[in-house]
């Protein structure tokens, strides 16, 4: 095998090619990976001696790396300087690259969970098929009690166990869930879909998205609710946000709040209802009520998006439509 | 539920306007909301139907907000004058008798006479029609009045009309089977046996506590009354309005549990109304309830309060906040409550008062003292988030879909095995069943896209429920799907399946081909995904152009990998064999990679499709070539042996796929 020969025949062939097409002929014809000359010394160096190994397999390296290194700088040379046959006009448009849309409430919640996140929240999630125990009574909503009528639910047909099963009409349920699993302190937000019993239009929905938040300790209060909701928003919106706190009803906090927000020349907008966990509540996970409190809030983020997107239309999340999701 | 706003600036003189008005109460109060004329809508809560659906209620909050004293006496159309009428334990002119006691806490009625009946006073008509009530004559405007003033429902009897014995006799007891009313407006009602009535010994007289019948109601020519004024039970009444699907003002009040105490004071406003308004004579006073309610006392714990509230209010500071609500200091920190405010039972209840009447948005913002601990991550909501930006990576926008789907949905065959699951009280058809599978509807989202797109590629992430036969499953599927209009889509799908399993920690992945089947929602080809022996999703086409993938990301997680651990770079070369063959068409070429990849699971590291040619001149055969990578981990691999394990796999070829290797 003469080495020598093949390295002459090979650099003379690289150096007159006078265009791309005739160097990545001789690449082919010196380093293919079939046929390939060289190609074809590297795979014979199986069967020779040891020692032959060793010269012809390092000179035949060696000149792999050279015929590689010159090939390259060849075809540089080439779309560089013969800049009048291969013209290259970068200001031509970039390839179309597709990239995929996430979903605006995926951002939103992505968004929400961010932020709640460098604020030590952990983010759990719960079940969307809810135990009416979870749903209801366990929040301080028993049986035909008419604080029922806030929550049109979609009931659903049992038919594995006796236990009466509905579409969760709030992220509430995980409250329940989480403190009978957990200790207190903790902080946790829970995003989720949600489901009402309800005719859809413009703001309603029959499925859509909500974050519930709670926190509870040994003394955490609703001056507190204040500062982390208010850091939360103006993270959310930008700072030069109002507020406004009204009281409210829910069964299952007391005192029960609710929180408008004005971004700067806008109108006011009901965005959470809010309040401090009902003792009945506590009981119901076998919390001491005595020993520790906490706030709960939840708020809607189909709301947030459309706030922020500007979307008119709830149903415009649910429509499946991709001219939607591209946009975001 | 309508107020009047002439009728609030009367017992709160302070009041500057509605909208005033309406801020105070959104601020301290209620959400109020704008209503035409004089009307303001205001939503009660439920808990607070008890005092505040009333007027008296309403102003009691409007001038704890304003802090000025609420005088009712001050009233001029109808002064307020203190009057106890005695109750008769058991009447001259009537009797009562309460069979369900439990239904009924407190039955309360006054007999009167010299009724004159006539059109109402100009102010009180008005004050009825802003709040959406109907005038209609003296007596039976005055009945509605005192409802919306005091929030006591009452009903007049024409006591001429009633039956009894020697005199009318008012029983309270549950409806007959069979029985039937006709409402005052004409409508039969048929009623049930867990329903309350109140009834003479001939007829029903009225559905208790939610309308009055025919047959007894006051007329032009009524001249002696009988005026109820009762308390009943708030499920009973609610279980009853809904079954019948008739709400009324009453109805809406009772089903909310208001205070009995209410009673007597509609009793004895309607009295005095009836004195001024109808020149009736005043007789005697029924009571059920014997005894008053004892009076709620509540002990106040101002340190609690702040501790709950992270504020600093002072004992005085708080305790002026809750007399200007009505309640009442009886001595050190122990409060008397107002008998209609059955909302406040706890601490947390006065403290509410607290804050609500100091102002919540004054209350300072501070941050808490919470241990430092780290969030835990939880593995479903970071794969999601994994898969979610792999996707967007291959280019495939998100979508979403309702949970609900129909019955003509299901039909289209099924993934999973196991029975749909179904709504009580579906809106509607379309939405009668919780999805089985993401797919039903992406493929559907396909279809309506390609109106304005040649290729659509989405995926959707979201729960799915299926019951099979012993448990409900909740699981969050993945759902992926590429429609192109003018080219196959299912080996990218494929390989972006692949990818993305890696990606998630899945290495060990196997995917089988699933015989043809009329049930599948797979209308032609569908592959198996698994790992192990746990089976992660499916992937075929639902027609022609259309591929959808399906995957259960909690099967997924259960299988990914950990941390990754080195190893070694590999120090000694690969080769590459490639080798062509003919095969019959029917031959799966994943089959016959797979039985290459198998001749030598440690030295083949791969086995790769390079090409496939099918001709007619091939007849029934194609020809493909696989690329066969062999790589030793210990030693350069010599020609040798790589032709004897070249010459093995070219043998099973022959044997197991009758190949004809070239």
């Amino acid at each position: 095998m003469d080495i020598t020969n093949l390295r002459a025949r090979a650099i003379k062939e690289i150096e007159s090619a006078t265009d791309a097409k005739a160097c990545e002929a001789a690449r082919v014809r010196y380093l293919g990976r079939k046929e390939g000359e060289l190609t074809e010394v590297l795979r014979g160096l199986s069967n020779m001696s040891i020692e032959e190994k060793r010269r012809i397999g390092t000179e035949a390296n060696e000149l792999k790396q050279e015929l590689e290194a010159l090939i390259e700088k060849k075809l540089g040379e080439l779309s560089a300087g013969g800049a009048k046959r291969a013209h290259i006009d970068v200001t031509r448009p970039g390839k179309k690259v597709a990239l995929g849309h996430e979903h605006p409430l995926t951002k939103i919640d992505a968004q929400v969970r961010e932020i709640f996140s460098s604020m030590n929240f952990t983010v759990v999630e719960g079940p969307e098929l809810e135990e009416e125990h979870y749903n209801f009574d366990a929040l301080n909503i028993p049986a035909d009690h008419p604080a029922r009528d806030m929550w049109d639910t979609f009931w659903v047909k049992n038919e594995v166990s006796k236990k009466k099963m509905l579409m969760r009409t709030h992220t509430s349920p995980m409250q329940a869930r989480y403190m009978e699993a957990h200790e207190a302190p903790f902080q946790i937000i829970v995003p989720g879909r949600t489901f009402r019993y309800e005719a859809t239009d413009a703001s309603h929905e029959i499925n859509f998205y909500q974050v519930e938040g709670l926190v509870v300790g040994p003394d955490i209060t609703l001056a507190n609710f204040k500062y982390i909701i208010e850091t939360f928003f103006k993270k959310f919106f930008g700072k030069d946000l109002e507020f406004r706190y009204r009281p409210s009803y829910f069964p299952f906090v007391e005192p029960g709040v609710e929180l408008d927000i004005r971004l700067p020349g806008g109108k006011w907008l009901e965005v959470m209802g809010a309040g401090m966990v009902h003792r009945n509540v506590f009981d119901a996970v076998k919390y001491d009520y005595r020993k520790v409190q906490g706030f709960a809030f939840g708020m809607g983020l189909d709301r947030l998006a459309m706030i922020k997107y500007g979307i008119p239309d709830i149903r415009l999340f649910y429509s499946g439509d991709v001219r939607f999701t591209k946009q975001f | 539920m309508k107020f009047s706003y002439t009728l609030l600036k009367q017992f709160v003189p302070k009041l500057v306007g509605k909208a005033q008005t309406m801020d105070l109460l959104s601020t301290y109060s209620f959400e109020a909301e704008e209503a035409q004329g004089n009307t303001i809508e205001i939503k009660i809560p439920a808990n607070r139907y008890s005092d505040a659906s009333s007027h008296v209620g309403i102003a009691r909050e409007l001038s704890a907000a304003l802090d000025v004293p609420l005088v009712l006496r001050n009233f001029k159309n109808l002064p307020f004058i203190e009057q106890k009428a005695k109750v008769a334990k058991s009447p001259k002119k009537y009797s009562v008798s309460v069979q369900d006691e439990k239904l009924c806490p407190r039955y309360s009625a006054q007999y009167f006479e010299h009724v004159k009946i006539g059109p109402s006073p100009k102010w009180l008509q008005s004050a009825l029609t802003e709040c959406g009530l109907r005038p209609i004559n003296n007596v039976v405007d005055i009945m509605n009045y005192v409802m919306i003033e005091t929030g006591q429902p009452l009903h007049a009897f024409d006591y001429d009309k009633l039956a009894g014995k020697g005199k009318p006799e008012i029983i309270v007891r549950r409806a007959k089977k069979g029985e039937r009313i006709t409402s005052i407006d004409g409508v039969k009602y048929p009623l049930g046996a867990e329903m309350l009535v109140i009834a003479d010994p001939e007829k029903p007289l009225a559905i208790a506590g939610i309308k009055g019948g025919t047959g007894c109601e006051v007329t032009e020519m009524t001249t002696r009354i009988l005026v109820e004024a009762a308390n009943f039970d708030g499920v009973s009444i609610m279980k009853t309005s809904r079954k019948l699907g008739l709400t009324t003002d009453a109805s809406q009040r009772f089903s909310h549990d208001i205070s009995s105490s209410l009673a007597e004071a509609g009793l004895n406003r309607a009295a005095q109304a009836l004195q001024s308004l109808a020149g009736a004579l005043p007789g005697e006073r029924y009571d059920s309830l014997a005894k008053p309610n004892p009076k709620k006392v509540l002990a106040f714990d101002i340190a609690a309060c702040n501790k709950l509230l992270g504020a600093s209010f002072s004992n005085a500071e708080a305790a002026g906040y809750l007399r200007r609500l009505g309640f009442k200091n009886v001595k050190k920190n122990l409060w008397e409550i107002p008998s209609e405010r059955t909302d406040i039972e706890t601490n947390e209840d006065l403290s509410e008062e607290v804050i609500r009447i100091y102002g919540i948005g004054k209350l300072k913002a501070s941050a808490p003292h919470v241990p430092l601990m780290a969030p835990v991550a939880n593995d479903l909501v970071t794969t999601k988030t994994l898969a979610r930006n792999m996707l967007r990576g291959f280019g495939i926008d998100e979508v979403y879909n309702h949970t609900f789907i129909s019955k003509d949905d299901i039909a289209r065959g099924e993934l999973w095995k196991g029975k749909a699951i179904a709504l009580e009280n579906p809106v509607s058809s379309e939405y009668e069943y919780l999805r089985q599978a993401l797919a039903y509807s992406v493929a559907k989202n396909i279809d309506e896209n390609f109106k304005y797109y040649d290729t659509v590629r989405i995926f959707e992430i979201g729960n799915t429920f299926l019951n099979d036969g012993k448990h409900t499953h909740e699981r969050t599927h993945l759902c992926v799907a590429l429609g192109a209009k003018n080219s196959e889509t299912f080996f990218e799908l494929k390989g972006i399946v692949i990818r993305m399993l890696e990606g998630l920690g899945v290495m060990d992945v196997t995917m089988k081909e699933l015989p043809q089947n009329e049930s599948s929602f797979f209308m032609e080809s569908s592959l198996e995904v698994k790992s192990g022996n746990t089976l992660l999703g499916y992937l075929g086409f639902s027609r022609g152009s259309v591929s959808i993938a399906e995957l259960d990301l909690e099967a997924i997680i259960k299988n990914a990998e950990g941390e990754r651990e080195y190893e070694p770079l590999q120090k000694y070369p690969e080769v590459m064999r490639d080798i062509s063959m003919f095969i019959s068409l029917d031959t799966r070429i994943g089959d016959v990679m797979e039985a290459v990849q198998g001749e030598n699971v440690k030295l083949i590291t791969d086995v790769d499709l390079v090409d496939e040619y099918v001709d007619e001149a091939f007849s029934d055969k194609q020809s493909i070539t696989l690329r066969v990578v062999f790589q030793a981990k210990d030693r350069t691999l010599t020609s040798d042996e790589i032709d004897r394990e070249m010459k093995r796999i070219r043998e099973m070829l022959a044997s197991q796929f009758n190949a004809q290797t070239r």
